[in-house]
């Protein structure tokens, strides 16, 4: 029973990781809290929804959904972010509102578009379960796991090994001095945004199709439970999200295993404010007077 | 080979820069002078596009108009800056420092022999390739930001006051470095305070002061001019 | 170009707020049907008023499929009235409806705006559920306007005075029917999944009060109880916590959509336990989101659309036809019958005015979908209720299967 609650943990940690990774993105190359990250999340997951009913084969509409729901977060930073960056006297509380506010209009629109029920999304990873022991993996479980791992690894491959992603670590560190070397700062910030969006689509499809379930809301309690990770882990700190989701998917769960199901909301927060008030940084962030 | 007219930056309502003109040839060392606040980062820092510069200035690089293109695109163009206080990334290793001043060439054989090139100049940095340039001391620190702007070929190097902050030998061997640069056929265009060992190293020199040019010469005629004594070079 | 930018920005912009209003505060829902029917009347009989009744539901959020079933139901009843003539010899029938969004504090307001309008002279359908529910009714009731809830099931609700009716179970006649459920099916070890709500809590509680008291001499044994909190997707820890007590048969005290969600998670698990629904997973919703995984559900309603008493016949046959096929669930019919009552009483009074209304329905009666429908002393109307299981996605009825409460009792020893 405790070991099913673990396994259940790191399954559900693990999407918390990749939600969380979105976040820890554009914090690094921006310094911005991207609390519209939840939205385009769930509008990712949409648009899943309607290329799949559209038929034209399912890895192809998934394709498609993933790069339309890159280009709304390209969107977001093109049309309102990058014209903000520009003006002076525009500071951090400015660029956290417009998000905020971006984060509600997706949210009407998804209402709009979608209506508010929830729907069912197809499980496309149901191959039936295996037990070990007294511990039962479900098989969408397991490809939820793979999958996120997966696409951890290529994140993590994208920042450290390829030269976007040094570009990526370079506007992080020193903005100005990326500029001076040559890296052209637009586009590093643009495809941040643009992978930070196929991120969330997909967190948003492996969610809807593991709970077979679409909903306008469906990235409330995640995005913030993931930002909660993001932040416990250290914001823009790659591996610090991928491990504060897990710390707190696990620590949920155990929760749960302690003290009911009352509790488990409040878990992510609990931990989130414990680690902070003993490591404000989070737990493998960096202070900002690194820069020499 | 990098002509500029009629310069006039602004930062805000702050007329910083007011209608500078110079210009450098292939091949020599040129120095810009002057004390604090004069304007000589600025005037760098408009000719590579990291500010804006006022309607009616005009930059031109070996004959091409580069007034309003960005920062990278003029990297592509063969000039490169190592910055005032280095800039350099704290957190990536010295090797990740300097393959970012490659980041506009795609050549890897070209890439791989400016490494060699900066490692045989700089052999400190050799041996702290996959140290954090964070954990490097100042003159090394200084060391890594010549060798990244060095890593994208530039055919003008512009440098901002690359002695700042380091000890009398250091300097020596600094300015020791530039002088084989520019030996390797690089033309640069130093930014300094220290303006006797700039002058001395230095073809020609700008003289600013609040703004302007206020003597433009050659080197020698500098060193001995009276005022420019008397302000820059201690009286002496 | 970047004017564009912000043109398309400010476009967005506007739209969504245009849609906030107009999903999130009011429209007077007239039918194209019933406008026609208003104008062919009003040649017969020269410009009477319209009779306006008051609706407050859910129409966005997660219980929008309620709000919207309760509208539906309204709309149906209206329509049969209006093509007969409507009421007072010749005033048409008209609702006017606001989304409340399951919310007490928009409930609140919508109660405010029904009260505040006087054309409103009673409301066939009050919030959804118990606790937003429990938020109206003071204000209803302090306003002298009837108000008839056809979902709340807390026992205070109808206690508020004598405007407030409850055209449903209360939760100690449910909790009857609830307790049978798993002696019906053959439980062993049950057990509870229960969303922390006010609903949750308090059935809950009545649930193990009677397992206390009837416990002994029952086939099961309360097994395990979990707890949700409302908006949860993910009930692997819940899963842990019951097939770890080694459960055969789970009762889940919550709405249809977490149910679903449960059903969908726990099949995945243990393709074996049984499930047992309430009232409100008595609806066609169930199946299209849980799929295969609600196959075999057990659960109970007021309304069997299969039944052959004749009003419920008219009822589904004439809902259907409206909602494209759409089946109607208890809250749909019962939402029906309140809209007849208020007419009964109406009829009655002779008046549709509030003050008249509030006496008249206190000795009203009509033939409808419940059989004949009126109100006890505390208002609350009698209901009966049938067991269902789910095969093949369709709800089929398992007849005889409930007993009244004092047999079911005397059953046991």
């Amino acid at each position: 029973m405790f070991l099913q609650q673990i396994i259940n943990g790191i399954s559900i940690g693990l999407i918390y990781a990749l939600v969380s990774v979105g976040y820890s993105l554009i914090f690094g190359v921006l310094r911005m809290m991207n609390m519209a990250y939840a939205s385009i999340l769930t509008v990712g997951a949409h648009f899943c929804l309607s290329l799949v009913q559209a038929k034209f084969g399912f890895f192809p509409a998934i394709i498609v959904a993933l790069v339309l729901t890159g280009l709304v977060s390209v969107f977001f930073d093109v049309s309102m972010l990058a014209p903000l960056r520009k003006k002076t006297g525009s500071d951090s509380v400015t660029v956290l509102i417009t998000a905020i506010g971006f984060n509600y209009i997706l949210l009407n629109l998804c209402l709009v578009i979608w209506g508010s029920e929830r729907k069912p999304f197809q499980n496309v990873f149901d191959f039936g379960s295996l037990q070990v022991g007294s511990v039962i993996f479900d098989s969408s479980q397991i490809v939820i796991m793979a999958t996120a791992l997966v696409i951890l690894a290529a994140l993590t491959w994208v920042i450290y090994g390829s030269k976007i992603g040094l570009g990526m670590r370079a506007v992080q560190q020193n903005t100005k001095a990326a500029n001076l070397a040559g890296v052209n700062t637009k586009v590093v910030i643009t495809f941040s945004f643009f992978i930070s969006g196929i991120t969330a689509c997909i967190a948003g499809f492996l969610i809807a199709s593991y709970y077979q379930l679409i909903y306008p809301t469906m990235g409330v309690a995640l995005g913030g439970k993931a930002f909660a990770a993001a932040v416990l882990g250290g914001i823009g700190v790659l591996h610090g999200s991928v491990i504060g989701g897990l710390i707190v998917g696990i620590l949920e769960c155990v929760a749960v295993y302690f003290f009911g199901g009352g509790v488990r909301d409040a878990v992510a927060y609990i931990i989130l404010i414990l680690v902070l008030l003993l490591v404000p940084s989070g737990l493998f962030g960096k202070s900002e007077n690194t820069k020499v | 080979m990098l002509n500029v007219t009629n310069l006039n930056t602004f930062y805000g309502n702050i007329h910083a820069i007011k209608d500078i003109n110079l210009e450098v040839k292939q091949g020599e060392i040129v120095t810009i002078v002057g004390s604090n606040g004069a304007g000589k980062t600025t005037t760098l820092m408009s000719i590579c596009g990291v500010l804006r510069k006022a309607r009616g200035s005009k930059i031109e690089f070996l004959g091409e108009d580069i007034t309003d293109l960005s920062p990278c695109e003029i990297v592509k163009r063969g000039i490169s800056v190592s910055p005032e206080g280095r800039e350099i990334f704290p957190g990536l290793s010295v090797s990740d420092n300097l393959k970012l001043g490659a980041f506009t060439r795609t050549n890897a054989a070209e890439i791989s022999d400016s490494y060699e090139r900066v490692y045989a100049l700089f052999p400190r940095l050799k041996e702290r390739e996959k140290q954090n340039a964070g954990t490097l001391s100042g003159g090394e620190q200084q060391m890594l930001a010549i060798g990244r702007a060095i890593m994208s070929k530039p055919k003008l190097l512009l440098l901002d006051e690359p002695s700042m902050g380091l000890a009398p030998n250091l300097v020596k061997m600094i300015f020791k470095l530039i002088k084989e640069i520019n030996g390797q056929g690089v033309t640069i265009m130093l930014v300094e305070q220290n303006a006797s060992m700039a002058l001395k190293i230095a073809n020609r020199g700008y003289i600013l002061e609040t703004g302007r040019v206020k003597f433009c010469d050659s080197a020698e005629v500098l060193r001995t001019n009276n005022e420019v004594k008397k302000a820059y070079l201690g009286g002496k | 170009m970047k004017k564009a930018l912000s043109l398309v920005l400010a476009l967005a912009i506007a739209l969504s707020l245009v849609a906030c209003t107009s999903t999130g505060t009011t429209t007077t829902t007239t039918s194209e049907d019933q406008t026609t029917a208003t104008t062919e009347q009003a040649t017969e009989t020269q410009n009477l008023d319209p009779i306006v009744l008051g609706c407050s539901g859910p129409l966005t959020g997660n219980n929008a499929q309620f709000g919207e079933n309760a509208l539906n139901g309204i709309m149906v009843a209206i329509e049969e009235i209006n093509a007969d003539g409507g009421l007072l010899g010749g005033r048409m029938l008209e609702v006017r409806s606001y989304d409340d969004k399951g919310t007490g504090e928009e409930g609140a307001s919508v109660a405010e705006l029904l009260i505040s309008d006087e054309d409103v002279c009673a409301v066939p359908s009050a919030a959804y559920g118990s606790s937003v529910g429990l938020v109206e009714a003071p204000l209803f009731q302090e306003a002298g306007l009837v108000a008839i809830s056809n979902s709340a099931s807390h026992p205070d609700f109808s206690a508020t005075g004598d405007c407030i009716y409850r055209n449903n179970l209360t939760e100690a006649g449910e909790l009857q029917y609830a307790y049978q459920m798993p002696q019906v099916v053959g439980a062993k070890k049950l057990g509870i999944v229960s969303m922390m709500s006010e609903f949750g809590e308090s059935f809950t509680a009545g649930f193990e009060a009677l397992q206390e008291q009837y416990g002994d001499k029952v086939g099961f044994e309360i097994a395990c109880v979990s707890w949700f909190t409302d908006g949860t997707v993910d009930f692997a820890p819940n899963i842990a916590e019951l097939i770890n007590a080694g459960c055969d048969t789970i009762i889940f005290f919550a709405e249809y959509n977490n149910f679903a969600s449960f059903a969908i998670q726990y099949r995945k698990l243990d393709p074996n336990a049984q499930f047992i629904g309430l009232m409100t997973c008595y609806t066609p919703d169930l199946v299209n989101l849980g799929g295969d995984s609600v196959e075999g559900v057990y659960l109970y309603s007021c309304l069997n659309p299969n039944s052959t008493n004749p009003e419920v016949q008219k009822f589904v046959a004439a809902y259907k036809a409206k909602y494209d096929g759409a089946e109607p669930d208890f809250v749909a019919a019962n939402a029906y019958d309140s809209v007849k009552i208020i007419a009964a009483a109406i009829e009655q009074a002779g008046s549709a005015d509030r003050e008249a209304i509030r006496e008249a329905i206190k000795t009203a009666h009509v033939v409808c979908t419940a059989g004949d429908l009126s109100f006890d002393a505390n208002g609350d109307a009698v209901k009966s209720v049938v067991m269902f299981k789910i095969e093949n996605g369709q709800f089929i009825e398992v007849e005889g299967a409930f007993k009244l409460w004092d047999e079911f009792v005397a059953s046991l020893s």
